[in-house]
């Protein structure tokens, strides 16, 4: 096999790109990445509604009024976490990219994806405390009573060191989590709409 | 870019689109991956033409994008797959064409874009524009993956 007539035969013979696949290639990316976006946004209303009933089931399984109360709040904020995804995502799933105007849609589009993420990371900051404190207390109250637990100095600092840890460090674990899901398809939107204001 | 400039793009890359061909079938690693990165390479080289003056040919600007893109989806998707076996290697089989392409696709990224611009009948002056690399270093290297392509083939036809 001579090497340079291989390859001009195979050059000859290469696939072409048509023109309409490649008007397809110069917008499809920001479709592509609309639509990953999107799916994300359902999986947040997965992962609540998978761990909402296992908070509600803690609410069965502890027969003291401090954690109850904690686990009532944290299923709450989870419920009403879940209604708030929901209207985000049918939201995020009402924008049209083939619409006219590119541009509006797609800082539409954009606010209401990075909002839903800042308020979330925002409620839990509020919370992370109250979820440590709960599961604290859960794993304490097999050994003591509340009020025992309740009186003693030392399991109170404990507590509070345990949420001033915690607390910024599940903070950063969601922005972390947040950033690898949604930050590559954001980044891409934000290049796609500075390209078009470039153009205007 | 206005609607003029889209169909200027369009007609000049169906024209050179066999590049992105051959780049993408070179570095990607599999169908999937070959379509989506010719895909990436469509998309960057519509990104990147309102930078393209003319002061080089059209098809070596579109080389330069394609190898640039590939090369940073390939380190992308390196990135993603850490800790997975990362060294693939292609069996050759089929035609001498597909065996070619086989034995250059197990080269290393700097020598598939040497041997590739090469033999698409690029001087060593501008393959070092390109790449990166002295002119002086073109040649050698080569020289030696001309050794090794040949090597590979005369290997795979004294098994066959």
């Amino acid at each position: 096999m001579k090497i340079e007539d291989t390859w001009k035969s195979l050059s000859e013979n290469e696939e072409r790109l048509s023109g309409a696949e490649i008007r397809a290639g110069l917008h499809l990316k920001s479709e592509d990445a609309v639509r990953k976006l999107n799916k994300r946004m359902a999986w947040k209303i997965g992962f609540t509604l998978l761990f909402t009933p296992l908070y509600i089931a803690a609410l069965f399984f502890v027969d003291s009024w401090l954690p109850q109360l904690l686990f009532a709040i944290i299923t709450v904020a989870h419920l009403v976490g879940l209604v708030f995804f929901i209207q985000r995502y049918r939201k995020a799933k009402s924008f049209d990219m083939g619409t006219a105007d590119v541009k509006s849609t797609l800082e539409a589009y954009l606010d209401n994806i990075k909002s839903t993420i800042r308020q979330e990371e925002m409620a839990g900051l509020a919370l992370y405390p109250i979820a440590a404190a709960s599961g604290f207390f859960l794993s304490l109250l097999e050994k003591l009573s509340l009020e025992e637990a309740l009186a003693d100095t030392s399991i109170l600092i404990t507590l509070l060191i345990l949420v001033i840890v915690i607390t910024p460090l599940s903070h950063w674990a969601a922005r972390w989590m947040n950033r690898k899901t949604f930050k590559k398809y954001l980044d891409l939107l934000e290049d796609r709409l500075a390209q078009i204001k470039e153009d205007d | 870019m206005s609607a003029e400039k889209e169909t200027e793009f369009v007609k000049l890359l169906e024209e050179h689109s066999g590049i992105i061909y051959k780049v993408t079938r070179i570095y990607a690693k599999g169908n999937a991956d070959e379509q989506d990165l010719r895909q990436e390479v469509v998309y960057q080289a519509w990104r990147s033409y309102s930078r393209f003056k003319g002061d080089s040919k059209f098809s070596t600007w579109l080389y330069r994008v394609a190898l640039n893109t590939a090369l940073t989806h390939k380190k992308k998707e390196r990135k993603e797959r850490q800790g997975y076996d990362d060294d693939w290697q292609v069996e050759p089989s089929g035609d001498e064409r597909a065996l070619l392409m086989a034995h250059i696709r197990n080269l290393n990224d700097a020598e598939k874009l040497v041997i590739m611009l090469h033999l698409d009948g690029y001087g060593n002056e501008e393959i070092a524009l390109i790449s990166g690399i002295s002119k002086n270093h073109v040649a050698v290297r080569l020289h030696r993956i001309k050794d090794k392509l040949k090597a590979a083939i005369k290997q795979e036809e004294d098994e066959n």
